[in-house]
C-alpha cells in the first residue's frame, strides 16, 4: 500500500494547499498522483476562532496559511487526550504542529485536527521545513508504487 | 403568516439549499474567519534598504533577528542584523516580553514611512532564543528553490 495513503504526509502549506481533490464522495486528495488522506503541518498560529463546538485556526508557515478545524464536541468518544486539551494549547503566536485528516470545506483544503503539539524547540520550525523538503524529494515526488498483486 | 413563510423560502433560495444544515452553519463561521496572507519569510537585507524595491507596502513578511532596543511608551522595537536595523511596531502584540539581545520572530505588514524607513507592523511575535540562525538562513534558500520548482510544476 502507498505509505502516503495511510500515513501523515509532512507538507509545507503551499504544497498542502495545492493538493488535487477528486470529486468522489467522500472527496479524496492526491499529490502528483499519490493519495494523501492525512497530513502533518507546523506553523505559527496567526488567527483563531473558538466556538462552543469547534475551534478554527490558521497556521502560517510562510508558504501559505492552512485552515485547521478542531471539533470540540467529541468529548464522549474514546479519544486521548480530549479535544478540549488540544484546543487549550492553540494560542496566537505559538508554533504548533498538527496532525489530522485532509478535508475540504467550500472548495478550500483544511486539516481536521486530531493532535496538536506546541513546539518549544526554537529550531523545530527549521527542522520541519527540512523534513518536508527531504520527504518531498525522496518519497512524495516519486511515482506511486504499483498495486500489489493478489496471489 | 403566509407572506412570512414566502419570505423565508425566498431567503433560503438566495442562500442556497443547505442553509439549515450543519454545513450551512459552518459556511457562516468560515465567512467570518479572516483571510490572512502568509507572512513571506524574508532575510534582513531584503527589507532594510531605504526603499525596498521588491516589497510594495502592506506586504506580509516574516522576519527573525536580534532585538536591539524596545520602547515601552511607543511600543516600537528595533531589530538588528550586522549594521542594518528595522523598526517593528509591536502595539498589537500581547503576552510577549522584550529583552534586548534576544532573538525574535515577527509576522506583519511592511510599511514604508514618509522618511523612507521600513516599519513592520507586527501582528504576531515570539521569542526564538536558541535558534540556529545559520541553519535557518540556509533553509530559507532551500525552501525558495523548492517553492519555485513547485510553482513550475503547477504551471505545467
Amino acid at each position: 500500500m502507498d505509505p502516503t495513503r495511510s500515513g501523515h504526509a509532512k507538507l509545507l502549506a503551499g504544497d498542502f494547499l495545492s493538493l488535487a481533490a477528486s470529486p468522489s464522495a467522500p472527496p479524496s486528495f492526491s499529490r502528483r498522483g499519490r493519495p494523501v488522506s492525512r497530513a502533518e503541518a507546523a506553523g505559527i498560529v496567526v488567527s483563531y476562532d473558538r466556538r462552543p463546538k469547534l475551534l478554527r485556526f490558521l497556521l502560517d508557515d510562510g508558504s501559505g496559511c492552512i485552515p485547521c478545524v478542531l471539533w470540540l464536541n467529541h468529548r464522549f468518544l474514546p479519544q486521548s487526550p480530549p479535544s478540549d486539551v488540544h484546543a487549550g494549547k492553540v494560542r496566537l503566536g505559538e508554533l504548533v504542529r498538527v496532525r489530522g485528516r485532509v478535508t475540504g470545506f467550500r472548495g478550500v483544503l483544511q486539516i481536521t485536527v486530531m493532535d496538536v503539539l506546541v513546539e518549544r524547540d526554537p529550531n523545530a520550525e527549521t527542522l520541519h521545513w527540512l523534513q518536508c523538503l527531504k520527504l518531498a524529494r525522496d518519497c512524495y515526488d516519486l511515482p506511486p508504487p504499483p498495486p500489489a498483486r493478489r496471489a | 403568516m403566509g407572506s412570512h413563510r414566502m419570505h423565508l423560502v425566498e431567503l433560503a433560495a438566495r442562500r442556497g439549499p443547505h442553509t439549515c444544515t450543519r454545513a450551512g452553519r459552518l459556511d457562516r463561521i468560515a465567512d467570518r474567519t479572516p483571510r490572512l496572507r502568509p507572512g513571506r519569510i524574508v532575510e534582513f537585507g531584503e527589507v532594510t534598504t531605504p526603499t525596498p524595491p521588491n516589497f510594495p507596502q502592506s506586504v506580509s513578511n516574516n522576519i527573525t533577528s536580534y532585538l536591539w532596543s524596545y520602547c515601552v511608551e511607543s511600543g516600537m522595537a528595533v531589530i538588528i542584523d550586522g549594521g542594518a536595523t528595522l523598526l517593528i511596531d509591536t502595539q498589537h502584540l500581547r503576552d510577549i516580553s522584550f529583552r534586548p539581545g534576544s532573538i525574535y520572530q515577527f509576522i506583519g505588514e511592511l510599511h514604508i514611512s514618509q522618511d523612507s524607513q521600513a516599519v513592520l507592523e507586527a501582528r504576531v511575535g515570539r521569542n526564538v532564543d536558541g535558534i540556529d540562525l545559520n541553519l535557518y538562513h540556509q533553509t530559507i534558500q532551500l525552501r525558495r528553490k523548492f517553492e519555485a520548482d513547485l510553482a513550475k510544476t503547477k504551471a505545467a
